[in-house]
């Protein structure tokens, strides 16, 4: 078998080693000396050290910029996720007149760029001094986030048997309590897409938070980004602070994938 | 069209007058009622009010009592040549990419469903590249490319060639951050056009087989025609990420050198928060939203003809 497919396992090895070369070199990097990671020929013996790590934590306030960032993912998820189910739910059970227009808004929310958001956002945000809050961060990530969640709880409820809801309310359950009881546990899978995604754009996002936080509300990417400096590019803790950006996120892939490729593919297969 | 039958039966569960029926009876638009205010303050209200901003003269200097110029700067937009180079580069970015992503991610896709051993490994890792944040692939690359102290030039000097200062020569720049974008995205057509290929029906292929068809010919003439929509669909998500890219350029060369790789992104974040020229940065974002509306309004009429 293997023999047959040569081919195919040459490429995909090859393919292998350039996808996962870059992220392995930077990971690699992060635990040499803050030194030995400017050297060249780089240096493949050495004796592992935490140095740049306590350099990251010791040089910016790592935890706290941690936290801005996991408080502003879980507010922002929550809320696309409470009210985009609501929104998706509504979309995919009843008729409404319009909805070829409503399917173009809610796609063309998802397909906006949202470089176009931020200036508006900084002007708003300055005119109450709410510029540099995570309450405000967070409703700018919810307008990437909630016509996603709409966009993929619409598709998922969709494709849910409506005979099991007709069969509960003539079994004498309201509306709600056929909502809640019947199609909440059956949507599950969908809320765990939903949530992957959101959760994962909210993490990575950088525009917003570079131009609409100062010192107070800066999240990990930002502060990762400040590394880079017009005189010098400290490698050894830039290595380290994009470990710790990776980490969580490859164990999170690693945990969810089945749920990862169905959120990806959804709307794509079938 | 759905047909919705459920809304006598479940109005009898309850009883008339009540409170709970009233609800009932507009509930399909109490549901949307949270998700459409939101998206009206946080959507509807800031693209009106780029509107707003673009027909007035908005600077740092005049933030609290701006001139009303009217189309003045749309019509610098359309003047000005760094917009259209912008475009021109966005395009390239676009289009070069995508292509890029699609012709490796099918033919990983391939290789890798036909894999019999260590198909789920396989498939784990090669996903890896679109989990990593923008922002550190950005400066993963950036450390790669560096002049001094990256391993892609240590690499080239052990080949025996010259260093190249890859990031900061015009003619390589954008090349290098399509190839960035094409490592982390090549990942997203991969996965999906995988499970693509998973699902189609198996009785096509053996007809094919059966039929004497090489693996060239079977490819061609079953599997693109079976996948056409899947193909289509990963095109149109994959083209509005790259529409949409900053991180990775912003971090990786800043639109430089010179205006090298400003993208349209990089030219309206440098017009409006370094130049401080918001009235210009309204004016280009306009412009922007209008040219996805169309691209947007297309990919939909192709999506729902595919169906």
């Amino acid at each position: 078998m293997i023999r047959k497919n040569g081919w195919g396992y040459g490429y995909v090895s090859i393919a292998l080693i350039i996808f996962l070369f870059p992220i392995f070199w930077v990971m690699f990097t992060s635990i040499k000396t803050p030194v030995q990671a400017f050297q060249i020929p780089p240096v493949w013996m050495f004796k592992p050290t935490f140095e740049n790590y306590s350099i990251v934590f010791s040089k910016q306030p790592f935890l706290y910029y941690f936290l801005n960032s996991l408080i502003v993912t879980v507010l922002s998820t929550a809320l696309s996720l409470f009210v985009g189910t609501l929104a998706g739910y509504s979309l995919a059970r009843f008729r409404i007149r319009g909805q070829k227009w409503i399917s173009f808004a809610v796609f063309f929310t998802k397909m906006f760029p949202p470089i176009v958001l931020v200036v508006p956002f900084f002007v708003i945000f300055r005119q109450f001094g709410g510029t540099d809050n995570l309450y405000t961060l967070t409703l700018a990530y919810t307008s990437f986030n909630l016509p996603f969640v709409i966009w993929l709880m619409w598709g998922f409820l969709k494709e849910l048997p409506e005979s099991l809801e007709e069969a509960a309310s003539i079994d004498g359950a309201s509306r709600f309590g056929a909502m809640w009881r019947i199609m909440l546990p059956l949507a599950k899978p969908g809320f765990a897409v939903s949530a992957i995604f959101a959760a994962m754009n909210s993490w990575n996002e950088f525009l917003f938070a570079l131009n609409l936080t100062g010192t107070q509300a800066k999240t990990l990417p930002v502060m990762a980004a400040n590394f880079v400096t017009q005189e010098a590019i400290l490698w050894g803790p830039v290595t380290a602070t994009g470990t710790m950006l990776m980490i969580p996120l490859f164990i999170f892939t690693l945990l969810v994938q089945k749920h990862l490729v169905k959120g990806l593919t959804m709307g794509a297969v079938k | 069209m759905r047909q919705n039958k459920m809304m006598p039966t479940s109005n009898r569960a309850l009883g008339k007058g009540s409170i709970l029926t009233w609800l009932d009876e507009r509930i399909r638009i109490l549901l949307l009622m949270p998700a459409f205010i939101i998206m009206v303050l946080i959507f509807c209200y800031p693209v009106g009010y780029t509107f707003y901003l673009s027909v007035h003269d908005w600077t740092f200097f005049t933030l609290t009592d701006p001139p009303f110029i009217g189309l003045q700067h749309l019509l610098n937009v359309f003047q000005d040549t760094s917009f259209y180079m912008s475009m021109f580069r966005t395009a390239m970015y676009v289009g070069v990419g995508v292509f890029l992503q699609l012709f490796f991610g099918f033919t990983l896709a391939l290789a890798v469903n036909r894999m019999k051993l260590g198909h789920g490994m396989a498939t784990t890792l090669l996903v890896l590249p679109m989990m990593v944040t923008p922002v550190v692939v950005g400066l993963m690359w950036k450390f790669i490319l560096d002049y001094n102290f990256g391993i892609f030039n240590y690499i080239l000097t052990l080949l025996g060639f010259e260093k190249l200062a890859i990031l900061s020569t015009n003619s390589l720049a954008l090349p290098s951050i399509i190839m960035v974008d094409t490592w982390q995205w090549t990942s997203f057509m991969f996965i999906t056009l995988l499970a693509g290929l998973k699902s189609l029906p198996n009785e096509a292929f053996e007809a094919a087989k059966i039929d004497g068809a090489t693996g060239w010919q079977t490819i061609r003439h079953v599997t693109i025609p079976l996948m056409k929509r899947v193909i289509i669909v990963s095109l149109v998500l994959r083209t509005a990420g790259s529409i949409k890219v900053f991180d990775q350029i912003f971090v990786l060369t800043g639109g430089g050198p010179g205006t090298a790789t400003e993208t349209t992104s990089i030219l309206l974040h440098r017009k409006a928060f370094v130049d401080f020229d918001f009235g210009y940065g309204s004016a280009l974002a306009i412009v922007l939203t209008v040219i996805v509306g169309i691209i947007c309004w297309f990919a939909i009429r192709s999506l729902y003809s595919e169906k």
